[in-house]
């Protein structure tokens, strides 16, 4: 029990150290924080828009894994940028995603997930 | 032709060794290493080979019951298989917890705690059916499945703790390394100047360790806009892979990991 006690407390003593450090020195995330250039990400999105325009909607699903490669090898670095943030356009990512990968996709339920996914990108901020 | 039977008989005479190798500067090393790969690893084969995580999953734990199949077979501690079994269970144990998270929806706070009374559970059961924990005294191949079996939950919750940590309170992995790196540093002080239990000590390094080698995986592959080193995925999984197998092939040489097994 004693030496539980002492496991406790030796991990508790940096942690308690750290946040204090983090909460005086670094602050929060601010709220309107950028999460960084999402240009190439947009672009690809508008690639996969005017793909749909075509009907090839299967072609569209293939496009649209590149944007899904980029947005998860970005994660590590850009979701603690501002969480609240990444999270709306995650959410977006994946309902576009799903539209073009779930059964039959048709494009009337294609085109306004993937315009709500580019909506995010432009305005991850925005309420 | 007297040599065959005097090597024999030395043999027979020597205690048995220990399964698992002895824990070194270059064993925590090399367990660093293995933990970042298996990040980097999980993340390459999820996303950029566009496998899925399900697909990756099935494929990685196939993999791992061969390598676990292999280093049961030596019944002793082999460098290469033991390091190769390690290396995959940390795959492993990343895809595991992004399944859960993803696939499955369950929260990382929820995921932790999961992990955490398993350990324990796992802990309690290996202590009521041997009467030790030792790590020193893996000698037969139940003592052996307890210890993989710690193994597999410590990465489980590493990994879990590490992105619940990171992600739930907005730290970045930066700071998420700071703090685990912390961590670790407090519990050597307790073991080497406040009597810190040497076996929990252990477990404990090994669970914080999972996440300050993701940490630095983060650290080298992320692109320079965001604070990385801009190595990408590919480039640091390779680079660890490549020193994981110097340091294998060492310790192939020097047996330095090997001790004879303490029967308790």
């Amino acid at each position: 029990m004693k030496q539980i006690l002492l496991a406790i407390a030796l991990i508790l003593a940096p942690v308690g150290a750290f946040t204090a450090f983090e909460i005086t020195f670094v602050g929060s995330a601010q709220a309107d924080a950028s999460l960084g250039d999402l240009s190439p990400m947009k672009a690809i999105i508008a690639d996969v828009q005017k793909i749909v325009a075509t009907g090839d909607l299967a072609a569209a699903a293939t496009r649209i894994t590149d944007f899904e490669t980029a947005w998860d090898d970005a994660e590590a670095g850009m979701r603690p940028l501002n969480p609240d943030a990444w999270t709306k356009i995650d959410d977006a990512s994946d309902a576009a995603l799903k539209s073009l990968r779930k059964g039959k996709p048709t494009a009337d339920v294609v085109n306004p997930a993937l315009a709500a996914l580019m909506g995010a990108l432009d305005n991850p901020t925005g309420k | 032709m007297t040599t065959i039977p005097f090597a024999q008989a030395v043999t027979s005479m020597s205690p048995p060794l220990n399964r698992v190798p002895k824990v070194t500067v270059d064993f925590w090393l090399i367990k660093l290493m293995a933990v970042t790969m298996g990040e980097t690893a999980a993340d390459y084969l999820g996303v950029n080979l566009g496998l899925g995580l399900t697909t990756t999953s099935i494929l990685m734990t196939a993999v791992l019951v061969v390598a676990l199949v292999l280093q049961f077979r030596q019944k002793r501690y082999v460098p290469w298989s033991y390091w190769l079994a390690v290396v995959l269970i940390s795959i492993v144990g990343t895809l595991v917890t992004d399944n859960l998270v993803d696939n499955f929806g369950v929260k990382l706070i929820t995921t932790t705690w999961v992990f955490t009374v398993a350990l324990a559970a796992t802990f309690a059961l290996w202590y009521r059916a041997e009467g030790t924990l030792s790590i020193h005294s893996i000698l037969s191949t139940r003592r052996e499945i307890w210890y993989w079996l710690a193994i597999l939950f410590t990465f489980a919750l590493g990994t879990a703790a590490g992105d619940l940590v990171s992600e739930q309170f907005g730290l970045g992995y930066f700071s998420t390394g700071i703090l685990f790196g912390l961590i670790i540093a407090s519990l050597s002080i307790g073991y080497y100047f406040l009597g810190l239990d040497p076996i929990l000590g252990f477990w404990l390094a090994y669970i914080f360790t999972r996440p300050l080698g993701a940490s630095i995986g983060d650290l080298m592959s992320q692109p320079h806009e965001y604070g990385g080193f801009g190595l990408g995925t590919i480039i640091t999984s390779a680079v660890f892979l490549g020193t994981i197998i110097l340091i294998v092939a060492y310790m192939t040489v020097t047996r330095e990991g090997e001790e004879p097994a303490i029967d308790v």
